[in-house]
């Protein structure tokens, strides 16, 4: 790890060709190119392997209860990156995603329950949905373009707002949701649990969608959409005089977003197997904003790095709260601790690292020699721009 | 007519709270770029303290909920956002809702989740006479009280030397600093203020009520983050005409809609406010907009 180095993840970095000044200095060209392929998709790979590794410890060694955690985190992981999709990459918060999270959700979870099942918890349900019957894949691909044609609609008044009004007006989206899960009684079963969702996943599976999502997210982050939306971040003035139509950029980004979340909340549903509409609201949006700054909203590896922060830290005080004991350590910790932690976490890392703790940079290809490559261009800055 | 009457009270008591929940953000915001999502929080916490103080004299409880609300804002201000003043506005965001969710769960470890319950201004419920149309007391005093409130702001902004540093700071806030304008000062009175503005609305909010819970500070921040976003970021005239605005709204559909959809009003309410905003993106007022200066 010690010879992994951040590097920087800005615009325009991102427009030109990462030449190596060694490559070409050389003359390798065929070296320089293979090299420059491998610095430009590190920050995935690496991102893709550390997830892996995980995952593959988990199923050689954990018991149930691990496995059943790490399957949450992978779906954590699918939300906060969706999340990350727009908001880290358009520098526009947004606190109502998480209702794209309860569209997915709900839309699996009616698509998979078994009709009969379906005959007597919801007996008013349209026809086409109470003899609907999908496979969980499918069901959760329809939850996830629910979720975007939805969030295509609400984009249309939100994102014409500048940025810190979009993001505190997507609340009300948030709210509205709410309303609406929790009166269409006949759709959603109200208030009550919604019971009976068939479980699909496995930790391979859940572990396909994460590599799919990552790869979603890097590739828009380093397409012509993506780039102009970053530009549009750190500065939105230059962005638009070079004619950059932000209100757009930012659409695309959140219709994106919002498909994403929307396979996460199907996902979450099969996870959960029964929920109400308090699943998706305020507690999750906590989580999944916490996660995204703890790690660095400005990065896909920020991402990562929060999710699995953050996710080991309340699932610790989770199973302590719970009495039980974890890695032999039992702490008769008070039901509510683990939340408090969390928000002082997040507070002391807005205060002292409001970058988070990537401090918003991808994971840099790890050089062999770091210090001579160092004192290279140090010693011929000129080479450089050759 | 009796009727309307009734619901023309209701709209303007209604409006006059809001109104003031949305100025507490409005003001905060306006000269802080701040999004004080932690407002909520100012407001639980003074409707606990209206609870603790239970049968004292009203005068007691009404001072002693003004003076702490506003101590918290201070509190708020020195301890949390003065550390991170110079961070963009996006961090202050986040940094205001990371604190407002610290709170709320302290406030659920250590109080718990049950809710707790008072009979201060019970009285306030029984309705006058005014011809034949009752209404009851409590409006009466909402309406009072945010006219008060509404009118000594503007005055305070106006026609004292605090509120014309006040004012500076919103305007310019680093030039207001080389002009001699107490960075920390500002700032201070400012909370001070906006915790005033939260204290009142504890108050309000349990005369009508009487029953506090952890989460009891989030719907009045989302109406006041819907009235200043559709009053105009920043315009603390736009925030209270977006106050009203929702205020009437809502009487409005609570009359006008069928018993069956009653249950969607407030999401109905946000769903036309926000398609509002595709036509007037920046809000209501009609103030010059504020561009970002470069």
């Amino acid at each position: 790890m010690s010879q992994t180095e951040f590097r920087s993840e800005g615009p325009v970095q991102g427009l030109t060709p990462n030449v190596t000044s060694s490559g070409v200095v050389n003359g390798h060209r065929g070296t320089a190119r293979v090299r420059q392929a491998a610095v430009a998709i590190w920050p995935l790979v690496s991102l893709l392997a550390l997830v892996g590794l995980i995952v593959l410890a988990v199923s050689a060694f954990g018991g149930l209860e691990l496995t059943s955690a790490a399957e949450n985190a992978l779906i954590s992981l699918v939300l906060v990156v969706g999340l990350y999709i727009f908001v880290g990459n358009s520098g526009v918060l947004s606190f109502g995603s998480v209702s794209f999270v309860a569209i997915g959700a709900y839309t699996a979870a009616l698509l998979t329950i078994s009709s009969d099942s379906k005959a007597l918890s919801l007996p008013n349900l349209p026809h086409f949905l109470a003899v609907a019957h999908f496979s969980t894949p499918i069901a959760t691909l329809i939850g996830g373009g629910l979720a975007g044609v939805i969030a295509l609609i609400v984009s249309i008044p939100l994102m014409r707002l500048n940025g810190i009004a979009a993001g505190i007006a997507t609340l009300a989206l948030l709210s509205i949701v709410q309303v609406v899960a929790q009166n269409w009684v006949s759709l959603t079963g109200g208030l009550g649990t919604l019971t009976g969702i068939p479980n699909g996943l496995s930790l391979a599976g859940l572990m396909a969608w994460v590599a799919a999502t990552l790869v979603l997210a890097f590739v828009y982050q380093r397409s012509r959409f993506g780039l102009r939306l970053r530009g549009t971040r750190e500065d939105e003035v230059a962005a638009r005089a070079l004619g950059v139509r932000v209100e757009m950029e930012r659409r695309i980004a959140w219709v994106l977003s919002g498909t994403i979340l929307g396979v996460g909340g199907a996902l979450y549903a099969q996870y959960l197997g029964a929920f109400g509409p308090d699943a998706f609201y305020l507690d999750l949006t906590f989580l999944i904003i916490a996660m995204l700054v703890v790690g660095g909203m400005r990065s896909l590896a920020g991402a990562v790095v929060g999710t699995a922060t953050v996710f080991s830290l309340t699932q610790i005080f989770f199973w302590w709260e719970g009495g039980q004991s974890v890695f032999g350590v039992t702490l008769p910790v008070p039901s509510g601790l683990g939340k408090v932690i969390v928000s002082l976490l997040l507070l002391v890392i807005l205060l002292f690292r409001p970058d988070g703790l990537t401090g918003g940079l991808e994971v840099g290809l790890p050089s062999l020699r770091p210090w001579r490559r160092r004192r290279e261009t140090h010693e011929h800055p000129a080479r450089v721009s050759e | 007519m009796t009727q309307v009457v009734e619901y023309v009270v209701q709209a303007v008591s209604l409006g006059g709270l809001y109104a003031l929940f949305a100025l507490g953000i409005a003001l905060i915001f306006g000269i802080g770029r701040i999004v004080n999502f932690a407002h909520g929080q100012i407001i639980a916490l003074s409707c606990y303290l209206i609870v603790w103080c239970g049968t004292l004299p009203w005068p007691i409880t009404v001072l002693a909920t003004i003076a702490a609300a506003s101590a918290i804002a201070v509190g708020m201000e020195t301890m949390v956002f003065r550390p991170a003043r110079l961070a963009d506005e996006s961090t202050l965001l986040i940094i205001s809702f990371a604190l407002a969710l610290a709170i709320e769960a302290l406030v659920l470890l250590l109080i718990g989740a049950t809710p707790r319950s008072t009979s201060f201004g019970l009285s306030l419920g029984k309705p006058v006479h005014v011809g034949s149309v009752p209404i009851p007391r409590v409006d009466l005093l909402t309406v009072a009280v945010a006219a008060g409130l509404l009118g000594g702001l503007v005055f305070l902004l106006r026609r004292t030397p605090l509120g014309v540093r006040l004012r500076a700071a919103a305007e310019d806030f680093e030039m207001a600093r080389l002009v001699g304008v107490a960075a920390n000062g500002t700032m201070a009175a400012t909370f001070a203020l906006g915790g005033m503005l939260a204290g009142v609305a504890a108050l309000l909010i349990m005369v009508n009520g009487g029953i506090v819970t952890p989460d009891i500070g989030f719907e009045p921040v989302l109406i006041a983050f819907i009235a200043t976003v559709i009053g105009g970021m920043g315009s603390l005239s736009g925030a209270v005409a977006g106050g009203f605005l929702l205020g009437a709204l809502t009487v409005v559909l609570q009359a006008a809609l069928p018993e069956g959809l009653r249950v969607y009003r407030d999401a109905l309410l946000f769903g036309l406010v926000i398609g509002l905003l595709v036509f007037r993106p920046g809000g209501l007022a009609l103030v010059a907009e504020r561009a970002k200066r470069i």
